[in-house]
């Protein structure tokens, strides 16, 4: 599933456009809300994109030149703008390699893992090494892939919250070890 | 008497951390109520992150030449224009914006990132055109290192006078900031910069033929000097001169040593170490292939909102509450005194949060619950092993015993959190912080709060 339909990305880390509206004074978000809403045809999200509630920012997945060029004329004439192209700016947010995301939890899973592993050998070495040693890092990988498989299979979307749950399991798995071992002691 | 009392004591210090962590300590120093404890550090998940959009830079540079085709900077004043041409040269060829570039692009960009010690960071870079969008934490940095990031980084010694390149930057081996003292009794900050064999050799040419000559009192000897005096070498970095120079003799080693500044003080130290800093990032990591331009920055406040934060913290408390259940039904009394421990572990585990400013992001949630499952398991062990032993002796022993029972888990625990800690992402040492605080309060409970308040339970008993 992985190789040939890859991973559900969810809205934060799919490919989308931000259309940044630089208004004069303070914006109301209602107002951009609703002229957003007669010209596009998808969900969208609108929302501040500073503390002087100045500039309003639309997210929407995917816009035609012709919605844009429609919304740009619609805030313009709301908001008296004189050149629309200075004061709206849409650009294309890529969508997010997965590996960018992972990247920064694998070095220090890799070196927690190992030293774990390190420390079971040591104190478990009564248990035998091969059950020290392989026992925790047969069930690390399997608990990771079947919670890999469960997303990919069931097409859960990646959301900010799939990455912290991936290290809750690895954490609970390499604890779980650690409490299986020294009841087998 | 005195159990009764020591007993109720151990439950109102619970009940007011428990207290002081959920509610706050509020007072009036100003004209609004505030709470006296530091405000909880939410990573850019919660609030929001800085989106900074880069274009490929399509601009032109105007290119003027003389008759014989050279490049020179400007028309000379009083020269003939009919004998200058001035072309329109694209900044960016089109053969350079090929997707290798931009993957290209993507790779020096994360690497920069990763060296300026940026501690959350993602690029984006769209293959078919290359324009890049980079999502980084917004704070008093952010701009100065956007504004490092995107500089191309080349990097030559060029003559100041005909600009002909001397050497460039893939002579270059490697960089690294280097300190000293002048005679002043300054820190003087110097960029080192080392160049491979064949650019040894190179900037030993270099140097040979720009040496700044001393005056000669020989009429012969002054006429060449002057010839040779005016002979500088520009050092050029990132399209812009960093300094015009000549030197002092020839140099073999195969270094060029750069003042950065010199100072006493601590800030102005600090700021010639990170701008030396920043060019040694930039001169060890690859230039970049294509030149680019920021087209929009800007603050997007998080898509989470309130609700999913509320959501989170629900969660959590459905969970103590089922927890607190359980072990009220099963272990009784002593269930409701570890259902207290499990409070003031939770409260004591904010507090220290609040107060070393772990920064809070999904991950610490998920580091939250796996306190609260280790938490539990000790509870259990503890509440087993006493159960079938009900003397003020057997609880104290036996409490000192379980814990012991549970050193392999602790230990396991500190090397997940002390590794997570010692990393640069703020999404992993958040992680790490939190496990590490989390197994102080732990211990902070079992030892003194659980372990205490079964102990005076038990011996009124006695």
């Amino acid at each position: 599933m992985i190789f040939t339909k890859g991973f559900n990305l969810g809205d934060e880390y799919s490919n989308y456009i931000l259309i940044n509206i630089y208004m004069n004074d303070t914006s109301n978000l209602q107002d951009v809300k609703e002229i957003a809403d007669q010209v596009l045809d998808q969900d969208f999200t609108v929302s501040y994109t500073d503390e002087f509630n100045d500039t309003a920012s639309i997210r929407v997945k995917s816009i035609s030149d012709e919605q844009l060029s429609n919304l740009k004329e619609k805030l313009k004439e709301k908001y008296s703008f004189q050149d629309a192209e200075d004061n709206i700016i849409a650009i294309n947010v890529p969508s997010t390699n997965i590996y960018d995301l992972v990247r920064v939890y694998i070095a220090p899973m890799i070196i927690a893992l190992a030293l774990v592993l390190i420390y079971f050998v040591i104190a478990f070495r009564k248990n035998g090494i091969l059950e020290a040693l392989l026992m925790p890092i047969i069930t690390v990988i399997m608990v990771e892939a079947l919670y890999i498989s469960i997303i990919a299979i069931f097409r859960i979307a990646i959301t900010q919250y799939i990455i912290p749950v991936g290290v809750f399991l690895f954490i609970l798995t390499l604890l779980a070890n650690a409490i299986y071992l020294k009841s087998r002691k | 008497m005195k159990n009764k009392l020591k007993l109720l004591l151990y439950i109102l210090i619970t009940v007011l951390i428990s207290i002081i962590a959920f509610v706050g300590v509020y007072t009036s120093k100003t004209q609004f109520r505030e709470n006296a404890l530091p405000d909880y550090t939410l990573s850019s998940e919660f609030t929001g992150k800085r989106i900074t959009y880069l274009e490929v830079d399509d601009s032109t540079n105007d290119v003027i030449k003389d008759k014989d085709g050279n490049v020179v900077e400007s028309i000379p004043d009083g020269a003939n224009k009919d004998d200058y041409t001035t072309e329109k040269v694209p900044v960016n060829s089109e053969e350079v914006k090929t997707t290798e570039n931009y993957k290209k692009v993507k790779e020096i960009l994360d690497s920069r990132l990763e060296k300026f010690g940026a501690e959350y960071y993602l690029v984006k870079v769209d293959e078919q055109n290359g324009d890049t969008v980079i999502e980084l934490e917004d704070n008093t940095t952010t701009d100065r290192l956007l504004q490092d990031l995107v500089q191309k980084a080349d990097f030559s010694i060029v003559d100041s006078e005909t600009k002909e390149v001397l050497l460039d930057r893939s002579y270059i081996e490697n960089t690294s900031v280097v300190y000293g003292n002048n005679d002043s009794g300054e820190v003087v900050v110097y960029l080192d910069i080392k160049f491979n064999q064949e650019g040894t050799n190179k900037f030993a040419e270099i140097t040979r033929n720009y040496i700044a000559q001393e005056e000669n009192e020989n009429q012969e000897d002054q006429e060449n000097q002057e010839e040779h005096n005016h002979k500088q070498v520009s050092i050029i970095f990132s399209g812009t001169t960093m300094l015009t120079t000549s030197f002092e003799q020839e140099i073999t080693n195969g270094e060029l040593t750069l003042s950065m500044g010199s100072a006493r003080d601590n800030s102005s130290l600090y700021n010639y170490i990170s701008n030396a800093s920043i060019y040694s990032v930039l001169l060890n990591n690859p230039e970049l292939p294509i030149n680019y331009q920021v087209a929009t920055s800007e603050y997007i406040q998080s898509s989470m909102n309130q609700n999913v934060i509320y959501f989170i913290i629900g969660t959590i408390a459905v969970i103590c509450v089922i927890i607190a259940i359980y072990l009220i039904a099963k272990y009784r009394t002593n269930g409701l005194i570890s259902c207290l421990g499990l409070i003031l572990e939770i409260a004591i585990l904010l507090i220290l949060i609040r107060y070393t400013s772990t920064i809070i992001s999904l991950g610490t949630m998920s580091a939250i619950l796996i306190l609260i499952a280790v938490e539990t398991y000790f509870i259990i062990k503890i509440l087993n092993n006493i159960k079938e032993n009900e003397t003020y002796e057997n609880v104290a022993s036996t409490t000192i015993k379980t814990y012991l029972d549970t050193l392999d888990l602790i230990v396991v625990f500190l090397i997940i959190a002390i590794v997570f800690t010692f990393m640069k992402q703020v999404w992993v040492y958040s992680i790490g912080m939190t496990l590490f605080y989390g197994m102080i309060s732990i211990a902070i409970t079992n030892l003194i709060f659980i372990r205490g308040m079964l102990l005076e339970k038990y011996s009124m008993k006695k």
